[in-house]
């Protein structure tokens, strides 16, 4: 199980929360939920309502369709992070490569935090423009 | 807002500060204004931003000589922390707890900024503090130009070395004749950083030392991780339950159904687990 020091220590490394005060993600770090899964069980499934986030804390895992693998993503990577901002159907499943543990962040807290702290709604604002933009060099 | 301020706790003083830095007018200049000074490092810091934007200037002897003095007291505060880091071990384990005291010398050189404004042209001083973290060097020349030209010989050198971002020698080199500190062992460091109050470091820099004792499990520093089981601060109980488990263990288990108590369900939740583990093992 991990301290709410250590969530902190590592939120400070993704993107959406690097710039968010210690004080501010210690509020976030007391809210997330950590989630253990074994090698090879579905964390999300396609077509599902999704409502949150979650970032590997350490593991791996696999974002597909059916067969096809869109990315392999590790160790303090996000993921889930826009049906956390407006839940959706999931347009991919995720399964774990490998025993891995993760930090789940619900769509309901995440809206809290945002409403109370302006760090972090600009966190996430900043991660959706980068987003938007690689899309954006990818199209051309 | 006064009564409120002192009734309530440390996060409900820094939500009303924040409040007051949005009403416009002299009475919330006023509240802010009667607090420069404050113990409470993270409290003081929001006061004084919050000042700094309702464009306070410091306009009579006795304003001007309370800067001046909350200024004095950011430098001390400033060698000392910068003592601290040359103190602290090098390693994985002091890592958090370097860039937290790193976080809170950056967090002096915003209030010394916003100080000075209050004391000297505003609209100059903040250009400088704009341009001192830029990534041009010819715009971080300018801002020790401005410096250079504004602040008298002796605040001059004792800043030079902070503004540039220096190492903590180099700093504590330029602060130590008007601020002198004391050398001192990892342990005592660690030791007067955990039951320092937060008029200088921040409860999160408090948090990774208590993890820094954790880590090395050093049994020399339990009762400072003892004493810290009695802090106000959640954040900084839950770290000394869990440094207590790693250097203690006997005297985590006689004290476990306490912590199970706690009014925080994240000291107690963590309580549980480290108290489950224990009886697994």
């Amino acid at each position: 199980m991990l301290l709410t020091i250590e969530k902190v220590i590592l939120l400070k490394t993704v993107d959406i929360f690097s710039e968010v005060d210690e004080n501010i993600l210690t509020q976030v770090a007391s809210i997330l939920e950590e989630e253990n899964v074994k090698e090879g069980a579905a964390i999300i499934t396609k077509d599902d309502m999704g409502r949150s986030l979650y970032i590997i804390v350490d593991g791996r895992v696999r974002i597909h369709a059916d067969e096809k693998t869109f990315a392999e993503i590790g160790e303090r990577e996000l993921f889930g992070e826009l049906s956390a901002l407006l839940p959706e159907p999931r347009v991919a499943s995720v399964t774990a490569l490998e025993d891995t543990t993760l930090l789940r962040l619900d769509h309901d807290s995440l809206y809290e935090i945002m409403n109370d702290n302006f760090e972090v709604a600009k966190g996430i604002i900043t991660f959706l423009v980068k987003r938007c933009r690689e899309i954006r060099l990818q199209s051309i | 807002m006064e009564t409120a301020f002192t009734k309530y706790e440390r996060s409900s003083r820094l939500r009303i500060v924040e409040i007051c830095a949005r009403i416009p007018g002299e009475k919330s200049k006023t509240f802010l204004q009667s607090r420069i000074n404050f113990p409470d490092a993270d409290i003081r810091c929001s006061v004084l931003t919050a000042l700094e934007k309702k464009e306070y200037h410091a306009d009579n002897n006795e304003d001007i000589d309370a800067a001046n003095n909350q200024l004095l007291k950011e430098l001390a505060s400033a060698a000392w922390l910068n003592a601290a880091l040359l103190d602290i071990d090098e390693g994985a384990d002091s890592a958090p707890l370097k860039k937290a005291i790193s976080l809170d010398i950056s967090k002096i050189l915003e209030r010394i900024f916003d100080l000075l404004s209050f004391i000297y042209p505003a609209q100059n001083i903040l250009r400088a503090r704009d341009n001192i973290n830029s990534q041009s060097s010819n715009q971080r020349a300018i801002a020790l130009e401005i410096v250079d030209l504004l602040l008298p010989r002796q605040l001059k050198d004792w800043l030079i070395f902070l503004l540039e971002h220096a190492e903590p020698a180099k700093c504590l080199g330029a602060l130590k004749d008007g601020f002198p500190q004391k050398q001192m062992s990892h342990d005592e460091r660690l030791k007067e950083i955990i039951l320092s109050d937060h008029s200088v470091i921040s409860p999160w820099t408090q948090t990774c030392a208590l993890y820094a004792v954790g880590k090395s499990g050093d049994k020399n520093l339990s009762d400072t991780v003892l004493n810290a089981l009695s802090s106000p601060e959640w954040l900084i109980r839950e770290t000394a339950v869990w440094a207590l488990h790693r250097i203690d263990p006997q005297d985590f288990t006689g004290r476990a159904s306490t912590f199970k108590r706690d009014p925080s369900p994240n000291v107690a939740r963590i309580a549980s687990h480290l108290s489950d583990e224990l009886t697994n093992n």
